[in-house]
C-alpha cells in the first residue's frame, strides 16, 4: 500500500456569513501521484489547497502533509511543501531573481545554495533571462512560470497547484505540462486543481471531484472514465439526410443534413454502432467525441449532486 | 539544522526588507534629511538666536537629539507599517505564511527592517546636523542603547498598525496624528520644566518625553532623569507591543482566514 502523502480526515471549513468551504471531506492523495481536483467555481478547491498551507484554518479534522499534522506540526508540514497559489502572490515591483532567492532563504537554503537552485529553477521555467527583471514586466504566464519556479526552489516532496495555467495560451500550457510531467516523473507528489479538464485527463493518474464543499467522485482517472454511462458520439455523414435515423436503444439527433449525434451507452462498442449505421443506410466519414470524456464524467457527477440535492429538498 | 534553517530565513527576511526601502530611497530617507535640515536652519538659527541657550547649550545643539530620535522612531514606524500593509495588500505576505516560519521569526524579520531603516535615517540627520550644531557624544552606550530600543519599539508597534490598517489612509493615521504630536510635545523644541502646568505633568505621562530625554542624555549629558530608567521602560514597552504582535501574526489575525 502507498503512504498518503496528503491525507484528510473529516475536514470541515464553513467561512463567515455561512458559506460553505469544505463539508466532512476524507481524502489521501498517495505519495508519487499526480492528483487533479476538479469542481466547478466555488466547489471547495481553493480552500482545500488553503488548508492544507495553512492560510485558511479548518473548523475540525485532521490534514497531514508528508505525515505531519499542519495544525500541530504546520512547520514541519510546510518544509515538504511547494506552493502555486491561483492568484498572483508576489512583490511585482521586485526582480524575478529576488523573488525566487527569498523564497529559498524562507525554506532555509543558505544565500549560496538559494543563488544556485533559483538559477535552476528559473532555468526550468524558462525565465533565466528575466532573471534581473522586475517581475512587473511579465507576461500572464511567465508570471505564472515564476510562481511554479519560486514554489519548486527547495525541491518540495509536495507540489499543490492552485489552477497553474489559468489564462495561459496553449504553448505556455503545454511547456507547464512538460514540467509538471518530469516532476511528477522524479517523484514529486502533485495536487492540481484545475478548471481545464484534458489538462486533467492528460496529466493526472487520481481523480476528485468536488462540489458544494463534498466529494462526487473520486478514483483513478481510467477507472473513472470506464465509468461513465454515455458517452456522445458526432458523426460526419457521407450523404445528407432527411431525419436521424431510428436505432432501437439509442438516442439519435439530426444536427444539420451532415451531422448525427449518437449516444452510445455503456458497454456497446462502436463496431456494433456502426454495423447497425450501415443497416440503415446511414454513411459516416468521419467521428468524434461531442465532449472531453472528462468533461461528460464532470457534468454528469455534478447533476447528479444537484439532483440529490433537489429531491433532498422536495 | 533548524536554528541553521532560521537564520538564512531571517537573513532573507531583512535583506528583503532592506532592498525595498532602498529602492526608493528618495521618499523613504530624504525627508527626514530635508526635514531637520530646516528645523536646523529656521528654529535652531534663526529664531534660535534670539532665545539664547537651553540647559547650557545652543538651541539648534538642544532639539538635535529629539529630531534625531524623531527621525529614528517614524521612519522604523512607517516602515514595517507600509511594508506589512503592502504584504497583506499583495498578498506576498502568503509567501511567508506557507513557508515554514514560526511567528516570533516573521515579526522579527519585519521588526529589523524598521530597526535598519530607523537607525540608517537617525545616522543620516546626525550626519546633515554636523554643520548646523556642536554634535557631542557623551555616553556611547546611552546613545545607542536608546536609539536602538525606540527604533525597535516604533517597528513592533507599526506591525500592528500594518496588520490592523484597511486601507493606505489607515497606515499614515496613526503615525500623524498620534506619533508625531506625542513627540513634539514631548520635550523636542523646549525643556519640559519650562512648561506651564497642567502640560508639565501632563508631559510626563507622554512616553515619548522618556525616549527624548534619555538620548537627549546620550548626546548632550543633560537629561531630567537616568538614562538608564528610560531605557529599561523602553525595553518593557518593547516586550509588551512585540508580544502582542507575535501573538496576533501566530494567530493569523488579519492574515489567515
Amino acid at each position: 500500500m502507498t503512504a498518503a502523502a496528503i491525507a484528510l480526515q473529516s475536514v470541515a471549513k464553513r467561512y463567515a456569513g455561512g458559506r460553505v468551504g469544505l463539508a466532512n471531506v476524507d481524502l489521501e492523495v498517495p505519495a508519487g501521484s499526480f492528483f487533479g481536483l476538479l469542481g466547478p467555481n466555488g466547489a471547495g478547491k481553493t480552500t482545500l489547497v488553503g488548508l492544507l498551507t495553512t492560510l485558511v484554518r479548518a473548523d475540525r479534522g485532521s490534514i497531514r502533509v508528508c505525515g505531519h499534522d499542519v495544525a500541530t506540526q504546520a512547520v514541519a508540514a510546510k518544509a515538504c511543501m511547494g506552493v502555486v497559489p491561483q492568484e498572483v502572490n508576489f512583490n511585482s515591483f521586485e526582480p524575478v531573481g529576488e523573488i525566487v532567492e527569498a523564497q529559498a532563504a524562507y525554506y532555509g537554503l543558505s544565500p549560496r545554495r538559494a543563488r544556485e537552485r533559483t538559477g535552476e529553477v528559473l532555468e526550468q521555467a524558462g525565465l533565466l533571462d528575466r532573471r534581473e527583471q522586475s517581475a512587473w514586466g511579465l507576461s500572464g504566464g511567465m508570471k505564472r512560470r515564476l510562481m511554479i519556479a519560486r514554489a519548486l526552489v527547495h525541491r518540495p516532496r509536495v507540489l499543490l497547484l492552485d489552477e497553474p495555467t489559468a489564462g495561459v495560451d496553449l504553448e505556455g500550457r503545454h511547456a507547464t505540462w512538460e514540467l509538471l510531467r518530469g516532476l511528477n516523473a522524479d517523484g514529486v507528489t502533485i495536487l492540481l486543481t484545475t478548471h481545464y479538464l484534458e489538462e486533467a485527463e492528460s496529466l493526472c493518474d487520481r481523480l476528485a471531484i468536488l462540489d458544494q464543499g463534498g466529494i462526487v467522485a473520486r478514483g483513478e482517472t481510467g477507472e473513472l472514465l470506464h465509468g461513465l454511462n454515455v458517452q456522445t458520439l458526432v458523426l460526419e455523414l457521407n450523404a445528407p439526410l432527411d431525419a436521424a435515423p431510428v436505432l432501437e436503444g439509442l438516442a439519435t439527433r439530426l444536427v444539420d443534413a451532415w451531422t448525427l449525434e449518437i449516444d452510445l451507452p455503456q458497454g456497446m462498442e462502436v463496431n456494433d454502432l456502426f454495423d447497425r449505421l450501415g443497416g440503415s443506410g446511414v454513411r459516416v466519414a468521419g467521428l468524434r467525441n461531442k465532449r472531453n470524456r472528462l468533461e461528460s464524467l464532470f457534468l454528469q457527477r455534478i447533476a447528479k449532486r444537484a439532483d440529490a440535492l433537489q429531491g433532498a429538498g422536495a | 539544522m533548524r536554528l541553521a534553517a532560521y537564520a538564512f530565513a531571517y537573513r532573507g527576511m531583512v535583506v528583503k526588507q532592506v532592498r525595498r526601502f532602498l529602492r526608493a530611497w528618495v521618499q523613504n530617507l530624504l525627508p527626514s534629511v530635508v526635514t531637520t535640515v530646516l528645523f536646523l536652519v529656521i528654529f535652531g538659527h534663526l529664531i534660535g538666536r534670539e532665545l539664547g541657550t537651553m540647559r547650557g547649550v545652543d538651541y539648534a545643539d538642544f532639539i538635535l537629539p529629539g529630531l534625531i530620535i524623531l527621525a529614528v522612531a517614524t521612519n522604523a514606524y512607517s516602515n514595517v507599517t507600509l511594508a506589512f500593509y503592502g504584504a497583506r495588500l499583495q498578498r506576498h505576505i502568503e509567501e511567508l505564511l506557507v513557508a515554514p516560519l514560526p511567528a516570533w521569526l516573521i515579526v522579527a524579520g519585519f521588526a529589523t527592517g524598521g530597526v535598519i531603516r530607523g537607525l540608517l535615517a537617525g545616522a543620516l540627520v546626525a550626519l546633515v546636523a554636523i554643520p548646523f550644531t556642536h554634535l557631542q557624544l557623551h555616553h556611547l552606550a546611552a546613545t545607542l542603547g536608546i536609539a536602538l530600543i525606540s527604533a525597535l519599539l516604533f517597528a513592533l508597534a507599526g506591525l500592528l498598525n500594518g496588520l490592523y490598517a484597511r486601507s493606505f489612509d489607515h497606515t499614515s493615521v496613526v503615525a500623524t496624528f498620534v506619533l508625531t504630536p506625542l513627540i513634539y510635545l514631548g520635550g523636542l523644541f523646549y525643556p519640559v520644566e519650562r512648561m506651564p502646568e497642567p502640560w508639565q505633568s501632563l508631559a510626563v505621562l507622554n512616553p515619548l518625553y522618556y525616549m527624548i530625554e534619555g538620548f537627549r542624555y546620550g548626546l548632550l549629558g543633560t537629561g531630567s532623569f537616568a538614562w538608564a530608567t528610560t531605557f529599561w521602560v523602553l525595553v518593557g514597552a518593547t516586550l509588551v507591543v512585540g508580544g502582542l504582535a507575535w501573538a496576533l501574526v501566530a494567530r493569523g489575525v488579519r492574515i489567515r482566514t
